[in-house]
């Protein structure tokens, strides 16, 4: 039947005016579907910046449909999409990062709630070095090409670099402590105690951070780890106490390590990403 | 026509080696070719043209501004296409959020805007279908379709292109050679590639460089006439041939210096490029 009858061009003219009732509507558009020369009739007929349009209106309509459920998390709390997007490729932020950093540092806290004699102190010791390492990481990993989805590309744009590589290291640098505190939690004793490893956090993050414009990834968190243990078994050592490196006076040398790289970030921010020059 | 890009004694080394040996160079809107074997400069300076690296020595303007200025720089990559040779890229986005994500970086702040150029860009390159798929779900093709979709963001008045054919198929190169005829209207387009089929059915321009240096500097007619009485066919090949090949009618095909009486055989471009780069290994590889 449909090979030989066609929708009248009174009718098609009523029906692109919008000014047939719905049961006439939807016989049309089931016609349309397997008639060749209506569909034409209709597209001749048709104002070409109407049918544009539409299809920009049904692209749209498409692609919101496609954004992701962090995305309109992060929508409704307040984040621009334009952060979101930058954010979403940062290695560190990745949920299988976040499980296990936060696994890693459970383990180390359980063990020091229950394998440690109260005077013992060494599973203490090896959850605040730790946690103390886990910021560091999570921050020069951000700023390392492996979280650029496209590196050479990205050189090529106008954007600033650093405030990409400012929003990564932030926003890793907050998901990294948060996660160091809920695992502090599980620890016995008050929660000061339990967060002595915050501000060597903090400090070693700022140096790596620095570091990271200088040498690859692998070398600054290598070395600035090592250097921690070191320090950490050292200051042990030296005054016959495992969480010396934790105490109020070097907390002190911490807050500063942790205040100059802040100045020198803030005074210089071009010293955060030196190797993706010019 | 003025030119949009003036190089005057560029030069580049990497430790020892000189990569780019005080080159010059002018280019004029259209679209421009640069031939040369793997390790002749080529993707240096292409990396140079694109701002990703700054030269040892020499001057570079781009646009009319210079590349070594932080404003000047900033102001040529608002302006600038870039496709790299080798890009690593985050499998994890989908092919609409990875252009989403370099629209974010080249200033495309209004959302709804920024999304109908990338949905513009996609479909220019015939990704329309599938910009809600992972990269790491596409074919290598189509990953390199939507790296030359980004290039074509805000419509750039300048598009730099390291061997963007590479890995495409004989159709996708063909609709590649489409999109690039309609997109380089009016702009300077700068391309590398190993297929001299590319450089005569698209360039209006073709250098050839090698070891740091321009060798050829002219149209892709004007190359291929280089070569003009220097080819020719015989039954096997022949002293003073500094390459040959059997070709599928089963006669020797000698590129060099012809024997008096020689069988001439209309030259191509490949034939004027091995000629011009001589007969290494290395320099008979890319016109393969």
């Amino acid at each position: 039947m449909t090979a030989t009858w066609h929708v009248p061009p009174n009718m098609l003219g009523n029906y692109l005016d919008d000014a047939v009732d719905q049961p006439t509507a939807s016989s049309v558009e089931a016609h349309l579907i397997g008639c060749a020369t209506c569909r034409n009739a209709l597209a001749d007929r048709s104002d070409p910046t109407v049918v544009t349009d539409s299809w920009i209106s049904i692209g749209r309509a498409i692609d919101d449909e496609f954004e992701s459920r962090v995305e309109r998390v992060a929508s409704r709390a307040g984040v621009s999409d334009r952060d979101v997007r930058t954010l979403a490729p940062t290695l560190s932020l990745q949920g299988a990062w976040m499980a296990a950093t936060l696994l890693a540092l459970l383990a180390a806290a359980l063990l020091a709630r229950h394998v440690d004699a109260p005077s013992d102190g060494l599973a203490r010791m090896l959850f605040l070095t730790v946690a103390s390492l886990a910021p560091l990481i999570a921050v020069v990993t951000a700023l390392s090409a492996a979280s650029e989805p496209a590196p050479e590309i990205a050189r090529a744009t106008p954007a600033s670099r650093l405030r990409t590589a400012a929003v990564r290291a932030g926003t890793v640098m907050v998901a990294a402590i948060a996660i160091g505190l809920i695992a502090s939690a599980v620890l016995p004793g008050g929660l000061i105690e339990g967060v002595a490893w915050l501000l060597p956090a903090v400090a070693l993050s700022g140096v790596g951070a620095l570091s990271a414009g200088r040498v690859s990834p692998t070398t600054a968190i290598g070395w600035l780890g090592c250097a921690w243990v070191v320090i950490v078994a050292v200051a042990a050592q030296l005054a016959d106490d495992r969480l010396a490196a934790f105490r109020p006076g070097a907390q002190g040398l911490y807050l500063a390590v942790a205040v100059v790289a802040a100045a020198a970030i803030a005074l210089r921010p071009d010293l955060l990403n030196l190797r993706s020059q010019p | 026509m003025s030119a949009t890009i003036r190089i005057r004694g560029v030069s580049k080394r990497y430790r020892s080696t000189c990569v780019l040996d005080g080159l010059d160079l002018e280019v004029e809107p259209g679209v421009t070719g640069l031939l040369g074997p793997n390790g002749a400069g080529k993707t240096t300076l292409l990396r140079i043209l694109a701002t990703v690296m700054a030269p040892d020595s020499g001057t570079v303007d781009l646009l009319g501004r210079d590349p070594g200025k932080d404003a000047d720089r900033i102001e040529i990559r608002r302006r600038l296409g870039y496709v790299p040779q080798e890009t690593g890229i985050h499998e994890d986005f989908t092919a609409f959020e990875f252009v989403d994500y370099l629209a974010i970086l080249k200033e495309l702040t209004n959302r709804q805007a920024r999304h109908d150029e990338v949905r513009r860009v996609l479909d220019v390159v015939g990704l329309s279908d599938v910009r809600h798929k992972k990269l790491r779900r596409l074919s290598g093709g189509m990953r390199r379709r939507v790296v030359i979709a980004q290039a074509l963001l805000d419509r750039p008045e300048l598009l730099v292109l390291d061997e963007p054919t590479a890995g495409l198929d004989p159709e996708q190169r063909l609709r590649f050679r489409e999109t690039l005829s309609s997109v380089s209207a009016g702009a300077t387009v700068v391309l590398s590639t190993h297929q001299t089929t590319d450089i005569s059915a698209l360039c209006q321009r073709v250098v050839v460089i090698d070891a740091g240096e321009v060798r050829f500097d002219g149209t892709p007619g004007e190359l291929t006439s280089t070569a003009a009485g220097r080819v020719w066919v015989a039954d096997e090949r022949q002293p003073g041939s500094s390459i040959a090949w059997v070709t599928g009618e089963g006669r020797v095909r000698n590129v060099g210096t012809a024997p008096p009486g020689a069988e001439l055989a209309e030259p191509g471009i490949e034939d004027a490029y091995l000629l011009l780069v001589g007969s290494t290994s290395d320099a008979a590889e890319p016109a393969a």
